[in-house]
């Protein structure tokens, strides 16, 4: 199954291009403007938000320049990795997988990791980034592999079980693992890569702690998405946290849930970004 | 009579209603936490999740 994630198409140049440019300090919003303008797919959903009711500037915004200053480097990066996924797996359309739930854990996880990055050390852009695609391996498994993902959520739905427990059981490997092979094939930083592949680490018994930095602040974040309940799962669960990894983050339960509190408010919206 | 203020329009608070609100989020938050069972780090997630849910 790992080796089937060589066949996927490349994420496109202009995503990562773009994504570069973001944690650039001395990249300017004209010359990301430039790349997006280059990509017709991109441009058209970027102005198509930014003239969208919620901006209250229907039909004035005719730039991809005007439209990042509308919506704020951060939507605008949002909005870029969103597009370009989605465009990568265009069986997304048609299939039962619930895009806008994993869409939204997503931005919930992305904003909590950006919170605690700075409690962290860690540049808090990148760690957005990480937050956002950590989950992609569902994707991967819920579009390539259908059959499979589904005898995933019957064995779920039959054991109330944690999610990654269902994978490992029915497939051998789970969304983490596949997610760390995409974002290797997408070339992405092998930090974010790493993020991906180990964000829960702490379920597996053979490697007690995550390893500190950019993993242990998503391991952390994605925790935190799934307590904050905001994707409408039913079967929402929040998952297994490592007690190293905490620790190791140095978060206090009061400064957790400011950060969480913060990460709410700004996830709040953020749905309109993905939805366009 | 006196002119309607706008204190006299805003909702006052319904201690039904509110306590109605917190069990249902106290009950949500049960089933977010059905797994943790008696790990400590969990346990005290959720309770840091309760104060967080219900002093909102």
């Amino acid at each position: 199954m790992i080796a089937q994630i060589g066949k996927l198409p490349s994420l496109p140049a202009v995503v990562l291009e773009v994504l570069e440019s973001f944690e650039d300090d001395h990249a300017d919003t004209g010359a990301i403007g430039k790349k997006i303008a280059q990509d017709q797919a991109l441009s058209a959903k970027v102005l198509r938000v930014a003239n969208s009711s919620f901006y209250g500037l229907r039909g004035k915004v005719a730039t991809v320049k005007d439209a990042m200053v509308v919506l704020g480097f951060g939507n605008v990066r949002t909005l870029v990795i969103g597009a370009g996924v989605t465009g990568s797996f265009s069986a997304l359309a048609s299939g039962s997988f619930d895009l806008r739930a994993f869409w939204i854990h997503g931005i919930v996880a992305a904003t909590c990791a950006r919170c605690f990055a700075a409690d962290a050390g860690i540049d808090p852009e990148r760690a957005f980034t990480a937050g956002l695609l950590h989950d992609i391996g569902r994707v991967v498994l819920a579009t390539c592999f259908p059959d499979h993902y589904r005898r995933v959520a019957e064995y779920r739905a039959a054991h109330d079980c944690y999610p990654i427990e269902a994978e490992r059981q029915v497939l051998g490997l789970d969304h983490a693992a596949v997610g760390g092979a995409l974002t290797e094939r997408w070339t992405f930083a092998p930090v974010i890569q790493q993020a991906v592949a180990a964000h829960h680490c702490s379920a597996d018994p053979a490697t007690p702690g995550c390893r500190p930095g950019l993993a242990g602040l998503v391991h952390v974040a994605d925790v935190a998405a799934h307590a904050l309940d905001l994707a409408g799962d039913d079967n929402e669960l929040v998952p297994q946290f490592d007690a190293v990894t905490w620790t190791r983050m140095g978060i206090t339960w009061p400064k957790f849930l400011e950060h969480l509190a913060e990460a709410e408010r700004r996830a709040q919206g953020a749905e309109l970004l993905l939805s366009a | 009579m006196r002119p309607a203020t706008t204190l006299d329009l805003e909702p006052k608070p319904d201690p039904v209603m509110e306590a109605a609100q917190r069990e249902a989020a106290l009950l949500r938050l049960s089933h977010l936490f059905r797994r943790a069972g008696t790990d400590t780090l969990m346990q005290a997630l959720r309770r840091a999740m309760v104060d967080y849910r219900t002093k909102k």
